[in-house]
């Protein structure tokens, strides 16, 4: 809220975190980055990030994404600060809204990958606990799974039909609805 | 690095696929998707989806089974009849909201986000928006199955119900939300009692909001009333005129309700009883 742009804050802004991939790879990026996932801030808040945070779940690949993401979402982030405490006339909120506009741009841009991508993006999402990232990418699932039956589901999602006959049969009795 | 904690973050279950979605996401991916298409649905793709669908209460605690308009149109599973009748529109947007309302604005939906049980002390339930079935509509209808399903999982919690809903429908709505506090009374449930629309006592239920049929007559809102000790609101503005309202004697019979929103056709200059509208 107030004052913007202490030296306190330009400071954690600046400081660095090395996010290490589950092959390797090391990713340099600011905290204000890093803390849109929670699980790193809480490591931070802890203490544990010297020498690297180590993400054994999370490949270089999903990993180069997922700070993709972060990077922007911070930025936005902190333009919204700022844009509470000392701007608000309407200028600012104009070039506010094309934020906006572009965040969205951004998201949906983000989200053409592959149903294996997204499926990686979301464990990544989960685990790092990025709300944001992880309600964009449900929200991507829940838009192509809407109005489908459950064999559309499987098929679109390669999800084995490991029902027993006896559970079929109850679903059948159950859901009525679904086959009048 | 001394410090022991700083190892690696715990590790996630190995997931083989999207079967094997984490608890927490096939939870947020329900919650996106809404109650009907997880009971027709998603919530049907396989064992675990299955399982978090009909295992978890605290999903169906604000359930939800309106008709997005937009879905209404094409929606097949419906089976909307095409012949243009207007009875058989109306079957689809019986929408019926019960809501843990109590304490009116007091109560803090604390619970809602994470799934915490609060042990239902106050499970006086429910707001209840609702629509008989149009007439000519079978009772046996799935939108009925599907409710009374939907009620089946929330075992007891749920707080909020929207969707088409009949007698059956409340009383089992009531019955499961609040058992002290409902009369234990039986109830018919055979599928196709063509009887007409009546009101079971329910005592958990704190508002109540009747919309757009036209079989809610004078008759049902008085049963309301007499059968729903606890209202504190009824909201039936958006009933349509059938019937004579008897303005006084409602009014009287809502002295206990606080927010009473009368049928609007009261305000109309036509009515018999316009001059002593002193409602509050």
């Amino acid at each position: 809220m107030a004052s913007a742009g202490s030296g306190d804050e330009k400071a954690a802004a600046a400081a660095m975190i090395t996010l290490i991939s589950s092959d390797n790879e090391k990713f340099e990026v600011t905290e204000a980055t890093a803390t849109l996932s929670q699980t790193i801030r809480h490591m931070i808040e802890d203490g544990c990030t010297d020498g690297g945070v180590p993400l054994p779940n999370v490949t270089s690949k999903i990993l180069a994404r997922v700070i993709e993401y972060c990077k922007k979402h911070a930025t936005a982030a902190a333009g919204e600060e700022g844009s509470s405490s000392s701007f608000s006339d309407a200028a600012f909120l104009e070039v506010d809204r094309a934020f906006l506009e572009e965040l969205e741009e951004f998201d949906d841009a983000f989200l053409e990958v592959d149903r294996a991508t997204l499926f990686d993006l979301i464990l990544a999402a989960n685990y790092l606990d990025i709300k944001g990232l992880l309600n964009l990418t449900c929200q991507k699932v829940a838009d192509s799974v809407k109005g489908k039956t459950p064999e559309q589901i499987r098929e679109m999602y390669n999800i084995v039909n490991d029902l027993t006959p006896e559970e079929e049969a109850e679903i059948r009795r159950e859901t009525q609805w679904a086959f009048e | 690095m001394a410090s022991s904690s700083a190892a690696p973050l715990p590790s996630v279950p190995v997931a083989s696929g999207w079967a094997a979605l984490p608890r927490d996401v096939l939870w947020s991916l329900f919650t996106e998707l809404g109650h009907r298409e997880v009971l027709s649905g998603a919530g049907l793709a396989c064992v675990p989806w299955r399982r978090l669908a009909r295992e978890e209460p605290a999903l169906w605690r604000r359930i939800d089974l309106t008709v997005p308009e937009e879905e209404e149109e094409d929606n097949t599973l419906e089976e909307v009849a095409d012949d243009g009748d207007l009875n058989s529109d109306d079957d689809f947007d019986g929408e019926s909201m019960l809501d843990d309302d109590d304490e009116a604005d007091g109560m803090v939906d604390d619970e809602e986000e994470d799934g915490t049980v609060d042990d239902e002390e106050e499970e006086e339930s429910p707001i209840c928006q609702e629509e008989t079935p149009a007439e000519d509509c079978s009772d046996s209808s799935g939108w009925k199955a599907m409710a009374l399903a939907a009620i089946d999982r929330s075992a007891g919690q749920c707080e909020t119900f929207w969707g088409r809903a009949d007698d059956e429908v409340l009383l089992y709505l009531t019955d499961s939300a609040g058992k002290e506090q409902c009369s234990g009374r039986n109830y018919p449930r055979g599928p196709r009692s063509p009887k007409p629309f009546s009101v079971p006592m329910m005592r958990g239920l704190h508002s109540f909001e009747l919309s757009g049929d036209s079989s809610f007559t004078n008759d049902v809102v008085m049963q309301i009333v007499d059968n729903c000790p606890n209202l504190k609101s009824l909201n039936i503005t958006d009933v349509r005129y059938e019937d004579k309202w008897e303005l006084k004697l409602l009014n009287n019979k809502c002295y206990r309700v606080k927010d009473l929103k009368p049928p609007a056709v009261f305000y109309e200059p036509d009515t018999d009883y316009s001059s002593d509208e002193d409602m509050s």
